[in-house]
């Protein structure tokens, strides 16, 4: 009903999706350079290359269990697992590239070969629950990848290198993280306001609304007998008159049948969550004083193309615009309907009606602009409506199951 | 998580497997309080793409075959982050596919101009800084665009890395590796955050909407909870004489059977008393309670789209809870012009700067939720002015 804002509130969500993130970044940069180390082995005929790969992927293992893992002790020792096995791809890597290698030509110790999987590591602490463990982590996975890789290549006698682009990304991954953390924290705060806010403002229309409906029907109730009663002649009392008392006196042994009917529920918008198509167009009507109510297999909406999605729409709050305007009626109804592969879309009320033969064409209910890009995107719109007996429009597009 | 929301419960109930958000549909959508990170993370995004582009075009500049095109790069990298970050903090139109792929268009120029600039002297590909540009401009749009939309655009980004990468096998004289390799090596960067990017669009988008489905189920529990308690507490019995004088009245007459002299005046009399309750028990706003002074002559506030006075309610709170604010000095006034509709929130503070400050995120989701909003400092006083385009009739 109010302020359908969905929001990551304690940031389990984005933690989740970063986790994601970090898992395709450090896999595909794992993957390429056990692709690249793979080339290797009929080259040099070291079979020891494979060892140097299945401590690759433990280390992609342990940087994944990293990322998921929601206690930061267990992060703490899946990094150092991580930068463990890296150091072990790195020392046999190393050794084979310097034996391999004429003198004077072996590579530095910042080649790709161990550039890419120590980009890998340094993901580890983007998906952290706070920004300090997500800072340790980070640079803990810099120590204990990239300083170990570098151990391993002066041990196998190689040329040291400070690799720029692995500490310039930890730099960089640092400054994003923290540039996360401070726009969270800050969008946070105006969420939960706002979250709290919202609830408060459906807290009072919820009551507004009984203290309403409370009103009314004693007003209709035992107001209007009181009167009666006031303007009647002393004498015994009319059977009908007992039978108001009787049941004025029910409703107030029992008000819960007060605050009970359709006419105290919620809006209809609240029902439909899962739908924002519907939200929007729904609650747009009803806050212009329409009743909606919404039939049928709402969610296979969701499966529709953006684009016919955004048409019917338009086509929807365009009906809905003129249920209010000139049916005279202030309810209607929407049904959805799923029939593969289309999904259809009828908007009906029970209001005055019109000839839609004697219709020009800018009063057929809908604009011609709206019914065009409907029908242009491979749908349909048709009309029934005759004076005095309603109008439902059927609009019908593309679409898949949702 | 600091602030407010630190002591809020997960009201996440939505199993994640079961939840399909619409087709077309990005995180920001749903969330959009969640742009004021996600812009901030593109600024910063942006300023390490160019630092990193400037100092890699000074380190590498003896590789640098054609000045005019490097130069070019760099502009057309500034452009293209310019526009992204101006689509980012246009709050009605926002970052739409269409900007989006202007600016990696911008982008993609840039690194074609980059690699072109150092065609024939190029001796690391891993040194062009266009292929990293590009795989960040994928990153930061994440938050931005669809996973299917990232994806595409991560496959066109692979495609024209591959190609410059070709170029430069044959007309640069690279080290002696294999083709695949640096193919590989080049493509590396933009795959791993282009994938990254989509994993991190598709799954905030389903837990973001798992959250909205939650927070609905929540809302039906308020509501019913709400009315339980009004029926509890006998909401409908506590207006004015009507449980401790009209319900015995009623039943002596139900018992008698029979309406008397007496009965008729005191019906007469109670008929009044209720009536008066009746009409004091109708509704009123509870906007105002939230201020010091409340100006609505023309009776807006009722009127107004509960979207909208959640919004204002969520400020007034804010500047409520502020310890900068000048006590008895908070007011809201809702104004109808000839033609608009429009509110002004007042609030004076010794420290009018940091105050503003205070509220700023605030004035940024009124921005969000409204047409127009916008905050300014007059002497000591805190402005606020917003529009009220949505109204019942």
């Amino acid at each position: 009903m109010t302020l359908q804002i969905a929001a990551d509130v304690d940031g389990r969500s984005t933690s989740r999706a970063l986790a994601t993130a970090g898992t395709w970044l450090a896999g595909v940069f794992l993957a390429a350079t056990a692709l690249i180390a793979m080339t290797f082995i009929p080259v040099t005929g070291r079979g020891d290359i494979v060892l140097g790969i299945a401590g690759l992927a433990v280390t992609g293992v342990a940087v994944v269990a990293a990322l998921r893992t929601a206690s930061h002790l267990r992060a703490v020792l899946y990094t150092i697992a991580a930068g463990l096995t890296l150091g072990l791809y790195a020392f046999v890597v190393t050794g084979v590239s310097v034996a391999a290698a004429s003198p004077g030509a072996a590579p530095a110790s910042d080649y790709v070969l161990l550039s890419m999987p120590e980009f890998a590591i340094l993901v580890v602490g983007i998906a952290a629950r706070s920004l300090g463990r997500s800072l340790v982590l980070g640079t803990l996975a810099l120590v204990v990848g990239p300083g170990l890789v570098q151990l391993a290549a002066w041990q196998q006698g190689m040329r040291l290198a400070l690799d720029v682009p692995v500490v310039a990304s930890w730099i960089a991954l640092s400054l994003f993280v923290v540039s996360l953390w401070v726009g969270r924290r800050e969008a946070a705060r105006g969420t939960a306001q706002m979250l709290d806010s919202a609830l408060a403002e459906e807290r009072d229309l919820a009551n507004a609304r009984f203290s309403a409906r409370a009103a009314d029907w004693v007003a209709d109730t035992v107001l209007a007998d009181l009167r009666a009663l006031a303007a009647a002649a002393p004498g015994p009392l009319e059977d009908r008159t007992l039978q108001s008392l009787d049941r004025d006196l029910a409703n107030l042994a029992d008000t819960s049948l007060v605050l009970s009917g359709p006419e105290i529920g919620a809006s209809a918008s609240r029902s439909l969550a899962s739908v924002p198509l519907l939200v929007s167009v729904v609650r747009a009507a009803e806050q212009q004083g329409l009743r909606i109510r919404v039939t049928g297999d709402t969610e296979v909406i969701n499966g529709v193309r953006p684009s016919d999605a955004r048409n019917l729409e338009r086509a929807i709050a365009e009906c809905l615009d003129n249920v209010r305007r000139h049916s005279g009626q202030d309810e209607a109804e929407i049904a959805v309907y799923f029939s593969p592969p289309e999904v259809s879309v009828m908007v009906s009320d029970a209001g005055v009606g019109f000839d839609v033969d004697a219709a020009g064409d800018e009063t057929v209910g809908l604009r011609v602009g709206v019914i065009d890009s409907i029908v242009e995107a491979g749908g349909s719109v048709q009309i029934w409506s005759r004076p005095g007996t309603g109008t439902a429009v059927f609009m019908t597009v593309p679409g898949a199951p949702a | 998580m600091s602030g407010p929301a630190a002591g809020r419960a997960p009201s996440r109930s939505v199993p994640l497997g079961s939840v399909r958000a619409p087709r077309g549909s990005t995180a920001l959508d749903f969330d959009p309080l969640a742009a004021i990170s996600a812009r901030g993370f593109l600024i910063v995004v942006a300023a390490v793409c160019l630092s990193a582009a400037v100092a890699l075009t000074v380190t590498t500049a003896s590789q640098v075959s054609s000045w005019p095109l490097a130069i070019g790069a760099l502009v057309a990298l500034a452009a293209g982050f310019g526009w992204f970050i101006r689509s980012a903090f246009d709050f009605t139109v926002g970052v739409t596919n269409d900007r989006y792929a202007t600016a990696f268009a911008l982008l993609a120029v840039a690194t074609v101009l980059n690699s072109l600039g150092s065609l024939g002297s190029n001796v690391l590909v891993r040194d062009d800084w266009g292929l990293l540009t590009l795989a960040f401009a994928l990153m930061a749009a994440a938050p931005f665009r669809t996973a299917a939309e990232l994806g595409l655009y991560t496959g066109v980004s692979t495609a024209l890395v591959t190609v410059l990468s070709l170029l430069h096998v044959f007309f640069s004289p690279l080290t002696a590796v294999p083709i695949p390799v640096i193919v590989l090596v080049a493509c590396a960067p933009v795959l791993a955050l282009g994938l990254g990017a989509m994993g991190y669009a598709r799954v905030l988008l389903t837990g973001i909407y798992a959250e909205r489905l939650a927070q609905a189920e929540a809302r039906d529990r308020q509501f019913d909870a709400l009315r339980q308690r009004f029926i509890d507490e006998d909401g409908v019995g506590a207006i004015g004489p009507l449980r401790d004088e009209v319900v015995p009245f009623l039943a002596r007459l139900r018992v008698a059977g029979e309406l008397t002299a007496d009965d008729r005046v005191r019906a007469a009399e109670l008929t009044a008393l209720l009536q008066a309750a009746v009409d004091g028990s109708r509704p009123i706003d509870s906007l105002g309670d939230q201020v010091d002074v409340f100006i609505d002559e023309a009776g807006l506030s009722l009127r107004m789209h509960e979207d909208d006075r959640a919004t204002i309610r969520a400020v007034l709170r804010e500047l409520n809870q502020s310890p900068r604010r000048t006590p008895g000095s908070l007011v809201l006034e809702l104004l109808e012009g000839e033609e608009d509709r429009f509110g002004i929130i007042r609030c004076s503070s010794t420290d009018v700067r940091s105050l503003r400050a205070e509220v700023l995120p605030f004035i940024r989701m009124m921005r969000l939720m409204m047409s127009t909003a916008s905050g300014e400092v007059a002497g000591d006083e805190l402005l606020l002015h917003f529009d009220l385009q949505r109204l019942a009739s």
